[in-house]
């Protein structure tokens, strides 16, 4: 019903969140960005409205919805670049191999939800997740592929009364406020962390900032969390506590499951191995589970 | 991924065959047509060519299908033009007929290979056809509207006109049976066989040689099909053998399943049955029904026509 290019720059605001970041991912100039964009809620007879920073349809989405599947469509097929998102720690390495026909976004989206929602109203073709938060029952027509583990531990200001000691107990972080984000974020991190009394002191982001995290355990003798990518990426002059988390982190690839077969998941599955392979060299406590041939089955989230 | 009025643009060639008649029925110029048309021919990386006089497209046509079922879905629940075509038999019964909302095609096809593949694919949103032809797909619902008579039609002075009242089944297959069109209604022409007409009769046997002076030719021994409402008997000067056939005949509409109970299959079969009230008043042998009947799939036509008399 609409142009590849109109409809783009409707997903790509509700995607991106402004319209620089769309003109700047889609070579195309602000003002037809706006454009494009009123003429997709036109065509659609929506309207959007922002709502905690993000761009929200208002209206009966049923049509975009349905147009949105064959421009996805289109996308597989090769007519436009694959949409990607990351994580904030995964993002900066993985730019640089990805081939040219697939689109990174900002990488800064905290919290499993938004990332679903983008994958299910396929406004995003693929999101790399990190463990141990995977799509659930609740998201019925997404699966996950596990491409890497890598361990969690605490991390804190170089002045903290705990960077200096040699061995610690969960009790012993208790004693401090600890890091958290919006109920929901993140269930699985955050059960865990709840089961062992941290997820103290909350943070509300709904896109990674520096500042409100990493910054934070800097600057305000919060206890926060850490991973050897993470550190790398963001960590500054954080310290690592000799204390790991009750759970592993890692990356995996989440896409619908309509697409598990299809020579385009292969494909980036196989780019994915070699960048994390090449990873692991640099940073050994990164496991690669998805091993080079590709020969993998959809079971593990299933 | 196109707008709206560009697809139609193409979609109203396949179906209309000529880009003259695409721009009248759109209301739009020709040359808009054949520029839309390229559009979406460029867009979706296909070539449309003619065959047999239908144009048919070449090419992973995958995505255009896909665009072209949203561009359905919004015509149907946003009071856009439908789009209508029916079977050869019915475009006597639907001279004149104008219904509201609904664009009528040629009506002009005589086999159900075009329009079946046209409907299925969301070019068309309607398709008339008779019973029993109907179509066998689960992604397709039939409405009956009426039933009638099967008639034999055959010229003034065919000898079987003389047998009166002894005329009966065992004197037909004797006499050649007009071919019935090309790709049309196998199932009526079985059910003819298996009436005992025909039996010793195939297609090729009914264009004799020309016939030498003092015979009668072959056209004048033909008899040919009809119902009380298509076009031979009514137009020539055929008349109808005074038998009856133990078959029946019904018009159905057939749209695709996910439609079946739209208020405007509903709107269209209701102007439909109006319809043809008006073209059987009077006339023997055929019923209108007052509502259409959902034909259950696998149930055979006379089990429907059986409900419908009930």
């Amino acid at each position: 019903m609409v142009e590849l290019e109109i409809l783009e720059a409707l997903d790509g605001l509700q995607w991106l969140r402004s319209g620089e970041e769309v003109a700047r991912r889609f070579g195309i100039s602000q003002p037809t960005v706006s454009r494009s964009c009123r003429k997709a809620l036109d065509t659609f007879e929506l309207t959007m409205e922002r709502i905690d920073g993000e761009w929200e349809l208002v209206g009966d989405a049923t049509f975009l919805q349905l147009e949105r599947e064959v421009h996805q469509m289109a996308r597989w097929l090769g007519h436009r670049p694959l949409r990607l998102e990351a994580t904030y720690w995964s993002a900066p390495s993985l730019n640089q191999v990805l081939p040219h026909d697939y689109l990174l976004g900002l990488s800064n989206i905290v919290g499993v939800k938004r990332n679903f929602q983008l994958l299910r109203e396929r406004i995003v073709d693929f999101w790399i997740a990190g463990l141990p938060d995977l799509p659930t029952d609740n998201e019925p027509e997404l699966t996950a592929v596990v491409l890497s583990r890598m361990p969690v531990f605490f991390t804190c200001a170089p002045d903290h009364p705990l960077a200096s000691q040699e061995q610690l107990t969960y009790d012993d972080i208790a004693a401090y406020p600890t890091l958290a984000l919006r109920q929901g974020d993140y269930p699985e991190v955050e059960q865990a962390l709840k089961a062992i009394g941290l997820w103290s002191d909350g943070s509300r982001m709904t896109r990674y900032r520096r500042d409100r995290w990493e910054g934070r355990a800097e600057s305000e003798l919060v206890i926060g969390y850490g991973t050897p990518l993470s550190l790398q990426v963001a960590g500054g002059n954080l310290v690592q506590l000799p204390l790991q988390l009750p759970f592993e982190s890692g990356e995996a690839l989440v896409f619908r499951k309509e697409f598990a077969l299809h020579p385009r998941v292969k494909e980036l599955l196989e780019h994915l191995s070699t960048w994390l392979q090449q990873l692991a060299t640099e940073i050994p406590e990164i496991k690669v589970t998805l091993q080079q041939p590709v020969s993998f089955t959809y079971a593990q989230t299933e | 991924m196109v707008s709206i009025d560009c697809l139609a643009a193409l979609d109203y060639l396949l179906w209309l065959r000529t880009g003259r008649r695409a721009a009248d029925h759109l209301g739009v110029s020709q040359p808009t047509i054949s520029r839309n048309t390229r559009h979406c021919t460029e867009l979706f990386n296909i070539r449309v060519v003619k065959k047999g006089g239908e144009w048919e497209v070449l090419g992973n046509h995958a995505l255009l299908d896909a665009e072209r079922r949203v561009h359905q879905r919004y015509r149907w629940d946003h009071h856009a033009p439908l789009r209508l075509d029916g079977h050869d038999w019915m475009a006597d019964n639907l001279q004149g007929f104008q219904p509201s909302g609904w664009i009528k095609g040629n009506v002009d096809y005589r086999d159900h290979t075009r329009p079946l593949a046209l409907i299925k694919g969301g070019i068309i949103d309607a398709w008339l056809c008779s019973d029993p032809d109907r179509p066998e797909d689960p992604g397709l619902t039939a409405w009956q509207l009426s039933r009638s008579r099967i008639d034999l039609v055959v010229r003034h002075g065919h000898p079987l006109l003389e047998l009166g009242d002894h005329l009966s089944l065992d004197n037909l297959g004797h006499y050649p049976l007009m071919p019935l069109p090309e790709g049309a209604p196998a199932a009526l022409e079985q059910g003819l066989r298996s009436a005992g007409l025909a039996s010793s009769w195939d297609r090729a046997a009914t264009i004799g040689p020309s016939p030498r002076p003092g015979q009668v030719a072959t056209e004048d021994l033909t008899m040919a099909i009809a119902s009380p409402l298509t076009g031979p008997l009514q137009a020539s000067d055929m008349v109808r053998l005074p038998i009856s056939l133990p078959l029946e005949q019904a018009d159905l509409l057939v749209v695709r399943s996910e439609f079946a109970h739209h208020p405007r299959t509903a709107s269209l079969i209701e102007q439909l049955l109006a319809h043809l009230r008006t073209v059987a008043a009077g006339l023997e042998g055929i019923t209108v029904f007052d509502q259409a009947l959902l034909c259950t799939p696998g149930a055979t036509p006379a089990a429907t026509a059986a409900a419908g008399a009930r």
